[in-house]
């Protein structure tokens, strides 16, 4: 336990260190920012024809209300932590691939409920909107990270019992 | 460990959560007190530009010796900088450490909420430390920089750590906390997966035709 975590703690402060180049924002963040404002506003106008995206920003046209996307809202830090999560946990290496690709969409597909819920929380509430934005999907976030972790490591212990067995 | 188990683990800890963090808002002032206090202090003894500190409620500011100038109707004055962190910005964390612990319920519950509740305060300390550290370094350009004499790179290290209190710290240290009270709950996951695993393996294996 103690050594997966200190190795986790380790991936995770390279990770992060390496998310936090400028180059890597430039190249690889600010891109994948803009194209989560884009997607949420594509699946938001299915329903709602009144919502645009332009660069990082959500936005309602008739209201003008807008959110930005930001450091921490784009789920780039939780994907990270999944990540070091897989990697530091003794486990095969297509696994660990399969955990990262699955991992990656479910935690994206819950901040993309985020992004979607707070704008419509800040369009209707503000003091509500930063309840929900700075505390609650905070921890809902984590929490999806935690069970996918989860999930996957019943997947890792299930393969290790097959092993054992044949 | 059923799948259903997984789902009431998943259910319990974000009812847990969303119920538990309304009265965490309202007691937040008072729990509060203790991380703004000690951070305040861990500031002062460390930076001699640093005054002292004032809490109202959740916010807790940083007086500082530092200089700024401010524009005030048209004319340029000078004030001194006096940086506001919110401890509930680093402090929803611990709500999150409940939510857990009631989801999984290990053995002596209410004595590691406890505990853990206590052991979450110097990460809250950390992070909001940091983030007084770039409200006050970094956040005012280049002329507080050259009398507070931090260099360049120190600069670099404050908004790396400021960021990974707020972005990294702040959510995640719950978890492992939660991890680390209730190491049963992995166990006891991995070693039933581990069986069923080695049972459908057997149980192939007796499928097939020799």
């Amino acid at each position: 336990m103690w050594r997966f975590i200190a190795l986790f703690l380790i991936v995770l402060a390279v990770l992060f260190g390496i998310e936090k180049l400028n180059p890597v924002q430039v190249a690889l963040i600010y891109p994948w920012t803009s194209f989560l404002a884009w997607f949420s506003a594509g699946i938001m106008t299915v329903f709602d024809a009144d919502v645009i995206s332009h660069g990082r920003v959500i936005q309602s046209q008739a209201a003008g209300f807008g959110v930005s996307i930001e450091a921490g809202c784009n789920g780039v830090e939780a994907v990270l932590i999944l990540i070091a999560g897989m990697v530091a946990f003794p486990s095969p290496l297509k696994l660990k691939l399969a955990g990262i690709a699955a991992g990656c969409i479910a935690v994206q597909a819950a901040n993309i409920l985020r992004v979607i819920s707070l704008f419509y929380l800040g369009k209707w509430d503000k003091e509500i909107f930063d309840f929900a934005h700075l505390y609650l999907w905070q921890a809902l976030i984590m929490l999806d990270v935690l069970v996918v972790w989860l999930l996957w490591i019943r997947a890792v212990a299930r393969n290790q019992g097959a092993n054992l067995a044949v | 460990m059923p799948y259903s188990r997984l789902f009431r683990f998943l259910v319990t800890s974000v009812l847990a959560l969303v119920v538990l963090i309304i009265p965490w808002y309202y007691l937040s002032p008072y729990l509060a007190a203790p991380v703004i206090s000690v951070a305040g202090q861990l500031m002062d003894f460390m930076f001699v530009w640093v005054q002292g500190y004032e809490r109202q409620e959740t916010v807790g500011t940083l007086i500082t010796s530092l200089k700024v100038l401010v524009n005030q109707q048209g004319r340029m004055v000078i004030g001194e900088l006096a940086p506001e962190v919110n401890y509930r910005t680093f402090g929803y964390g611990l709500v999150l450490f409940w939510a857990l612990m009631i989801a999984s319920r290990p053995v002596g519950m209410w004595g590691k909420m406890a505990l853990g509740t206590l052991i979450l305060v110097p990460s809250q300390v950390f992070s909001m430390c940091f983030r007084w550290l770039r409200e006050a370094l970094l956040s005012g350009g280049v002329e507080r920089v050259s009398y507070t004499g931090v260099p360049r790179w120190m600069l670099e290290v404050i908004a790396y750590f400021d960021q990974l209190g707020f972005l990294i710290i702040t959510p995640l240290m719950p978890v492992i906390l939660w991890l680390i009270l209730d190491r049963a709950f992995l166990r006891q996951m991995w070693m039933e997966m581990v069986l069923v695993g080695a049972a459908e393996a057997e149980a192939g294996k007796g499928g097939k035709p020799r």
